[in-house]
């Protein structure tokens, strides 16, 4: 039987769509300090390892985790950088625990995306540099190339993913970490300025900045310690194939196989299993791909968005694209859900959530995990 | 190539030939911008070095005033909460003569960077900056200098407004 491990504490600072007044370092020491009051812990003496997930490029500065150390409380203890979703940060936070390196660990993931003037350039750079950044097309076009092919292979229309989009932003307007609330008609989505038809201007989630820290413990640690946590019951990533023109457009693989394993260690059977989901929606369109790979068909994904459900938060079309904390937002979302501290959203008492996160285009990158309350 | 291997198999591409298309390559370039805020510290300080001054924080903990300010102390992960104008004098921590700009281009003149420590900041507080008005077979560590100045109208809040450290007195 693996060790358990618990999420003792988050703590946030932001969500903004830009942050004027702090630095990036400011930023996570303030995200930090939160998480550290929220779990009741030194990080000076109580945590063992440090995880900061980012990436150079969103930074402007290479080799950026030897930056991190002093604004998370880790000056001259063990501390690494996982490039990749917060998510999967915490896919490390967890084998740290369990492996026995460490007893409690944070998790640091933020957005200061407002800092990166062309993000395009960015993103470019993440393109094939044979076959697709020759062409011209972008990210955004790889989505409307997946949202077409999606849509006429699944039956989803229009008006399904603008109902998602009206659904979200709405939501999102009882979120105070939600910079993208709105009210919108049906046909003000449907009708709006296209980026890469079909996809419009509100189906794509407009980017936010935000620090975000996650601190884990092993349950054993944190029943030693008189802390009550909220439980991981599952957690892992996936990556399919990274070529955009392959794979099964209405099953992608990363999202399934994280599912899959997850409910595995999990011991439940699907989806519905869960209180409350929070589910990759960096497109609208992704959103309902990503619940069909969990096995939720298209009429009971939107039933489940419009009554909040899914993605209580307003998801990323709500709160904002976060970059690489987009999943770390997910997790705390369903954190404070689960011990009913998430506010004007606060959806009754749950006692279990799922959040699934994916990396953006090109990639085919995700990761999943389970949470609960009160076992 | 070893004191073994006078030339390895196979055939040899230089850069002439990629570039005259013998070989296939694909060729990118791109143009990275960034605007980073500077943040309640850093924001201070540069101001700060506007107006001719040199600005710390003190951690209320430990005591240490940290030159260039930072907005929280690394030891302690407290914030920091008072500002110390310290003096824009110090002394010679470490230096080298530097042949090499930062594109590794040889330089004809050498430059000398230095850490300085700043009179007023704790021990190891340093500012990393250049050092003038001096023979760069003269300095050595523990030479007091002081800040030069450039013209209070041509400051614009960057750490050049400092041209250099020289020798003081």
């Amino acid at each position: 039987m693996p060790e358990g491990v618990c999420i003792i504490g988050v703590g946030y600072e932001g969500f903004r769509p830009t942050i004027t007044d702090v630095s990036t370092r400011e930023l996570m020491f303030l995200a930090a300090s939160k998480a550290y009051a929220d779990a009741s812990v030194d990080p000076r003496t109580d945590i063992d390892s440090f995880i900061c997930c980012t990436e150079d490029f969103w930074e402007g500065w290479s080799i950026t985790d030897e930056m991190v150390p002093d604004q998370v409380g880790g000056a001259r203890r063990p501390v690494c950088t996982v490039p990749a979703d917060g998510i999967i940060g915490m896919g490390h936070a967890v084998m740290h625990i369990r492996s026995g390196v460490a007893d409690v660990v944070s998790v640091e993931a933020h957005s200061k995306v407002a800092d990166v003037l062309d993000k395009r350039a960015v993103e470019n750079l993440a393109l094939d540099p044979v076959y697709h950044r020759q062409t011209g097309a972008g990210s955004d076009v790889l989505a409307g190339l997946e949202m077409s092919a999606f849509m006429r292979r699944s039956g989803v229309t229009r008006d399904d993913v603008s109902r998602i989009v009206k659904a979200e932003k709405a939501r999102a307007l009882s979120n105070g970490r939600a910079s993208y609330g709105g009210t919108l008609e049906l046909k003000e989505v449907s009708d709006a300025e296209p980026i890469a038809a079909p996809l419009l201007k509100y189906d794509k989630a407009e980017f936010a900045e935000a620090g975000t820290v996650v601190v884990f413990a092993s349950e054993r640690w944190a029943k030693k310690n008189k802390k009550d946590g909220v439980s991981v019951d599952g957690l892992a990533w996936r990556s399919s194939a990274p070529w955009f023109e392959g794979g099964d457009i209405m099953r992608p693989e990363y999202a399934s196989e994280a599912f899959r394993s997850v409910m595995k260690q999990a011991g439940r059977r699907g989806a519905d299993s869960f209180d409350l989901l929070e589910i990759d929606d960096t497109y609208s369109y992704k959103l309902l791909q990503h619940l069909s790979s969990v096995g939720v068909p298209k009429a009971s994904a939107i039933k489940m968005v419009e009554e909040g459900r899914v993605n209580p938060s307003g998801g990323s079309l709500g709160t904002g694209h976060l970059i690489e904390a987009t999943g770390s937002h997910r997790v705390l979302e369903c954190a404070l859900q689960l011990r009913g501290r998430a506010g004007g959203n606060q959806r009754g008492k749950p006692g279990t959530a799922l959040a699934l996160s994916w990396r953006g285009n090109p990639t085919a990158t995700g990761a999943a995990i389970a949470l609960s309350v009160g076992r | 190539m070893s004191s073994k291997i006078a030339k390895y198999p196979g055939t040899e591409v230089e850069l002439d030939d990629l570039r005259s298309g013998r070989f296939l390559s694909s060729d990118y370039e791109t143009l990275l911008r960034y605007s980073w805020t500077s943040g309640v510290a850093v924001s201070r300080f540069l101001d700060g070095l506007k107006s001719g001054e040199i600005w710390g924080k003190k951690c209320g903990k430990c005591g240490r005033v940290l030159v260039p300010p930072r907005a929280y102390c690394e030891e302690d992960f407290v914030p920091t909460d008072e500002w110390v104008r310290v003096r824009d004098t110090g002394t010679v921590n470490t230096f080298s003569i530097s042949y090499v700009n930062n594109d590794a281009s040889r330089r004809k003149e050498p430059i000398v960077v230095s850490v300085v420590d700043i009179d007023g900041a704790s021990p190891g507080m340093g500012i990393l900056h250049l050092l003038g008005e001096v023979e760069p077979k003269r300095v050595e560590v523990g030479m007091k200098v002081e800040a030069a100045w450039k013209p209070k109208g041509k400051r614009r809040g960057a750490i050049t407004d400092i041209r250099y450290f020289r020798p003081r007195g």
